[in-house]
């Protein structure tokens, strides 16, 4: 089968599906239209003839040695055709490393198949194919695991008992250290020094439409079609070659409708060999669509970090040195973000200040837990978190004003480009270009500081508790290395761009139409885009990071210009925007291509006004604003969308998302009852100040990333406008902040057991004296017990047992 | 996420629920709005073998005034009391701003008003608006109908009076509710409470206080009554602000010292038992107002 007589064999788009009109004028992202009126054609859409289906059997505990696996019933059942777990396979692949910083990891990959030890509760141990969806989900049940339980690891500082690597007794899997001098010294002659430990929960990028994978080989079993991949296009492709001993080209990925992506969609993962392996097996296309249960056990995990800060500072509010010990939750197993993972706290906590020292190191600690990989802002969020709540604790002490105390110690638009070494083992970065102090004040015109003030005081004064903050994050972007892209002039006189980029809703196509119509001069209706796709064009590398308008976009624009010249050279006198123009020149393509080593440096601030109800301790972010600077904006609309949405996402984050998992290492957040994810009616209005401040030489375009940066500087605003609406600067310390967060710190109701009647007054004064600036290195603070119990779903089920006779 | 393979009776009158329920009720479910059991199948938390569907019985989805009482069917939706635009539910308008906090629209368009009792949910808002109420639930069978007060009705978790071969039929309610009110919270809209509370205060006509009903919700495995605290606010003068005040702030702090329950991944116990005392001094608040703007 060839991949064209393939492609006629999907089923065609739906009736109806709406034509875009090439005549109309420029108009907004048209690739929207189908996605936005039910027509998008998702992986779950794809129907092949004779199709099977495939359930993955989990594990449902979290540390154990596999006794055996009983497929004996589950192979009986009805419409069965296929069950088989690690020990049917002649050889078992790992989930390989797309990242190499640290080789150490190649020892603590996953096995696609769990075979002696299971580490995560949601890890793969078999599977089953048969007819039909429930048929499979029957004969899964019947699966008989027989694992003998050992005991969990689940919090990162806890002895490991039973460690997740028998091999790495202290499940220490891999570490970075950024030394750049003692910093012991700097904190002995700095007037002031704070300690404080901080934790972000765990959560999750949580895509709208979960995994699936559709896998179909051809009758000689030469060909692998596949509907599906997205992410990292061109890594999925070669690693799945790999596995099946097949040539790249022999993979063909199929272009599919994509739901969102946020960091864990479409990486690698243990499906990605299963589902091929069935259609091998069975010779016959084979479909698996998560359900959203799996999803929460299965789907990446990330943020989960523990930060031990401390900030040397002199009392005029000079920085002197950051000393920070990192622990990151990684989970189970590496993932194919390797190191990276642990490295970018480390590279993140500085922010966009200037330290003399820093003394930072991040351990990769193995837990019982899924396996950690990114979420959008992996990291950064974090250390955006961190290191803002920090700076508002500091100046607290120091009795400064926080926006004032960041201004003396923001590196400023003459000190670009900034280099921040991270000592002799790891690589420096270099901040390209940027004002930095301009931007804070964009934010703070934006906001209007002084009248926000001003308004807060007169509230609480009238007994109500609300609160100003900001945060301020670096976004680094533009990673990956290189990319390209297929520029093709149709026999019709179209354009049309092939690329392994995926569509995501982040508007890439309507960017690189923009790019290719301003170089070439023609209606941006005349072009084409065709995404996640290795049908018609195999090379390029994919969608992740930030990355899509530095590197797609530069490698379009260095297509459409090859494309220009070559009209230029035909026809000198041709007119672009004629049709026929093209028309004369096709059919005919270009490569296009963008290589770019180190990444560049967006800078932002988030500001925040919050308030807390006294009764109920809800948060209501009454204000969040946004300044950023992207260098150049080449789709505003999308850009903007960008920012609004991430910034929800952190609205979420900072407030509701998180994966707890309780003692035995159970996750207690597998339903949409119990990860709460905010709706339109917790959603702020969010303000977007964008800047297009010129500067960065390290692309074409001159742009900047915008994918990540809306929710970057997000934690850090919301919970510091917490803290002061709090009154008390060192409230805040984990993300997120639930009601029982503010609890300690709220005025109690009356009675000596603080549930009364609310009478007492509120006097912010009074408690930020109590608090006030002497020289002190706090002690830890008590980290409550988890706070443990039966979620929902599992009280539910508790119901129904007791219920039955 | 499919449910296991089940057997399913759609029974055409109520007549026939019942015989079906007769038949099979140790191995079948009945299936009303589908909004809890449904979600439940498919997390395969519930493998009933048998449902049968009760939502194209007639005689079950009627409203009707019947002398001083509200005959409610069990399968009336959710939706129908948000509108409250029925003449029969004039009177009852603390039933629609009930309504309107459970879950979302398109919930509130199916879930059924016999479904929430029969699922028994300790927050579920129609849970304690029956018990403020002292509204009776009909449970049929074969062996006849039962009339049972709201009060005996909550058993524990998830667990009610009913008997597996009865079928909840329809639910008696008095027809004026002045007085009736309900506080809730929960960290996003349209989730179900963390904690509810639910009062209602009747008064003679100097605005005495003759009966006092406070329930609650999220604070134990089942829907419960707090009666100590009820009593605090016998006799109490409503025309009294003063009093009225003491007296609702001590029957909250009652309400709050008293509850037993434990931390979960959504808040902690001491919060809840923060939240119980604002929510009840919240809702007894409303309910006292209404009374004086009744008497104005
Ligand atoms: C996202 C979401 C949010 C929600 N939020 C809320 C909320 O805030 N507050 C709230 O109260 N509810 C909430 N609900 C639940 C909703 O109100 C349900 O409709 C209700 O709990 C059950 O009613 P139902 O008609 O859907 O019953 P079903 O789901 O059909 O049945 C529920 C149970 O009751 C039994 N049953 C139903 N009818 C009868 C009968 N007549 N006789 C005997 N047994 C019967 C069934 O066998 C089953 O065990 C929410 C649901 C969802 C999905």
């Amino acid at each position: 089968m060839t991949p064209d007589q393939l492609a006629t064999k999907v089923r065609p788009a739906r009736q109806g599906r709406r034509q875009i009109d090439d005549d109309r004028p420029e108009w907004g992202r048209r690739e929207d239209v189908p996605l936005v009126t039910g027509q998008g054609e998702y992986v779950g859409d794809v129907s092949r003839d004779g199709e099977l289906f495939l359930r993955v059997v989990r594990s449902p505990v979290a540390h154990g040695r596999i006794v055996s696996v009983g497929l004996e019933a589950a192979r009986a059942a009805d419409g069965v055709e296929l069950a088989l777990c690690a020990t049917d396979l002649d050889d078992v692949p790992e989930i390989p490393l797309r990242v190499h910083n640290r080789p150490e990891l190649r020892s603590y990959l996953q096995p696609v198949l769990a075979g002696s030890v299971v580490r995560y509760v949601g890890e793969p141990v078999a599977i089953v194919v048969g007819r039909s969806q429930r048929e499979v989900e029957d004969a899964a049940d019947l699966v008989e695991l027989d694992i003998q339980e050992l005991v969990p690891v689940v919090d990162v500082e806890s002895v490991q008992k039973d460690p997740v690597w028998e091999s790495t007794p202290d499940g220490r899997l891999c570490s970075f250290v950024a030394r750049t001098a003692d910093f012991q010294e700097a904190a002995q002659e700095a007037d002031l020094v704070v300690t404080q430990v901080f934790d972000t929960a765990r959560d999750t990028g949580l895509p709208l439409e979960t995994r699936g994978l559709v896998a179909e080989w051809n009758a000689a079993a030469t060909e692998l079609h596949l509907w599906g991949p997205t992410k990292f296009v061109r890594f999925t492709r070669a690693s799945v070659a790999e596995w099946f001993h097949l040539e790249p080209a022999q993979v063909v990925c199929h272009h599919v409708d994509v739901g969102g992506m946020f960091g864990p969609r479409g990486e690698l993962y243990p499906e990605d060999f299963l589902v091929p392996l069935a259609a091998l097996k069975l010779r016959r296309p084979v479909k698996w669509i998560e359900d959203r249960n799996e999803h929460f056990l299965a789907i990446n995990h990330s943020r989960g970090q523990r930060h031990r800060i401390t900030v040397a500072v002199d009392a005029d509010g000079r920085l002197r040195g950051l000393k920070d010990e990192i622990l990151q939750d990684f989970g189970a197993y590496a993932r194919p973000i390797g190191g990276r993972l642990t490295e970018i706290p480390v590279e993140a906590i500085p922010g966009p200040y200037r330290w003399p020292v820093i003394d930072v190191t991040c351990h990769a600690v193995a837990t019982n837990k899924t396996p950690m990989g990114t979420m959008r802002g992996p990291g950064t969020f974090d250390a955006g978190f961190v290191r803002e709540r920090m700076m508002d604790i500091v100046a607290a002490r120091l009795e400064m004003d926080p926006l004032e105390f960041r201004r003396r110690n923001l590196i400023t638009a003459e000190e670009m480009p900034y280099q921040q070494d991270f000592g002799g083992e790891m690589h420096p970065s270099v901040y390209d270009s940027g004002d930095f102090p301009l931007v804070l004040d964009e934010l703070s015109e934006a906001v209007d500081v002084q009248l926000v003030r001003a308004e807060i005081h007169r509230r609480r004064m009238e007994g109500e508790l609300v609160g100003f903050g900001v945060g301020l994050f670096l976004a680094h972007a533009g990673l990956g290395v290189e990319e390209s892209i297929k520029l093709e002039v149709t026999a019709e006189g179209r354009l049309r761009l092939l690329t392994a980029g995926s569509e995501i809703g982040q508007g890439l196509a309507t960017m690189l139409r923009i790019v290719v119509a301003e170089v070439l001069g023609v209606p941006q209706a005349r072009i084409d885009v065709v995404t996640n796709s290795t049908e018609h064009f195999d090379g390029g590398t994919g969608t992740f990071s930030a990355r899509s308008t530095i590197f797609s976009g530069s490698a379009a624009h260095d297509a459409a210009q090859q494309l220009l010249a070559d009209l230029r050279s035909t026809d000198p006198a041709a007119d672009p925007s004629d049709p026929d123009t093209w028309r004369i020149l096709g059919p005919r393509s270009v490569i296009g291509t963008h290589r770019q080593s180190s990444p560049t440096f967006g800078f932002g601030v988030h500001g925040a006004v919050v308030r807390i109800d006294p009764d109920t301790l809800a948060v209501t972010v009454e204000r969040l604003v946004v300044a950023y600077d992207c260098g150049r904006a080449i789709d505003r609309p999308s850009l903007v969308g960008q920012i609004v949405g991430a910034a929800m996402q952190g609205v979420g984050g900072t407030f509701l998302q998180h994966l707890p998992f309780d003692e035995h290492g159970q996750p207690q957040s597998t339903t949409f009852m119990d990860y709460l994810v905010p709706t339109v009616y917790e959603a702020p209005d969010v303000e977007v100040v964008l800047l297009e401040l010129a500067g960065t030489d390290s692309n074409p375009l001159g742009v900047k990333g915008g994918g990540e940066a809306g929710i970057m500087g997000a934690g850090g605003a919301l919970a510091n406008a917490v803290a002061d609406a709090l009154g008390v600067p060192d409230s805040i310390t984990r993300l997120p902040i639930g009601p029982d967060a503010l609890l300690p710190f709220v005025p109690p109701l009356a009675g000596q057991d603080g549930i009364g009647p609310r009478s007492c007054g509120w006097d912010y004064a009074k408690r930020t004296e109590a608090r006030g600036g002497t020289l002190l290195i706090r002690p830890e603070r008590h980290v409550p017990a988890a706070l443990v119990g039966a979620s929902a779903a599992v009280a539910l089920a508790w119901w129904w047992i007791r219920r039955r006779p | 996420m499919k449910a296991a393979s089940f057997a399913y009776h759609r029974a055409e009158s109520k007549e026939e629920a019942v015989s079906l329920l007769s038949e099979h009720g140790d191995d079948a479910k009945v299936l009303a709005g589908g909004q809890s059991l449904i979600p439940m199948m498919n997390l395969r938390l519930a493998r009933p073998s048998r449902l049968i569907d009760i939502g194209h019985c007639p005689e079950l989805a009627q409203l009707e005034r019947v002398g001083g009482t509200l005959a409610c069917g069990a399968t009336v939706r959710h939706v129908r009391f948000e509108r409250a635009d029925a003449p029969e539910l004039a009177a009852c308008r603390a039933l629609s701003d009930a309504a309107r906090l459970i879950g979302h629209a398109p919930i509130r368009s199916r879930g059924t008003i016999g479904g929430s009792l029969a699922h028994g949910d300790s927050s579920s808002e129609w849970c304690l608006m029956m018990l403020v109420l002292d509204a009776v639930i009909q449970a049929e069978s074969g062996r006849g109908v039962r009339r049972i007060p709201a009060h005996d009705f909550f058993q524990g978790f998830f667990t009610t009076a009913l008997a597996e071969d009865e079928l909840l039929s329809a639910i008696e309610l008095p027809l004026t509710t002045v007085g009736s009110a309900l506080a809730e919270h929960s960290r996003r809209r349209g989730d179900f409470a963390i904690v509810a509370a639910a009062t209602r205060l009747v008064a003679d006509q100097r605005l005495r206080v003759t009966t006092a009903r406070i329930a609650m919700g999220g604070v134990a495995s089942q829907p419960i009554r707090m009666p100590s605290a009820e009593d605090v606010l016998h006799g109490v003068d409503l025309t009294d602000r003063r009093s009225t005040m003491e007296a609702v702030s001590e029957a909250a702090h009652m309400c709050a010292a008293s509850i037993q329950v434990s931390d979960d991944i959504h808040a902690s116990s001491q919060y809840r038992r923060r939240l119980a005392s604002t929510l009840v001094r919240q809702a007894l608040s409303r309910s006292a107002q209404d009374w004086r703007t009744a008497g104005d």
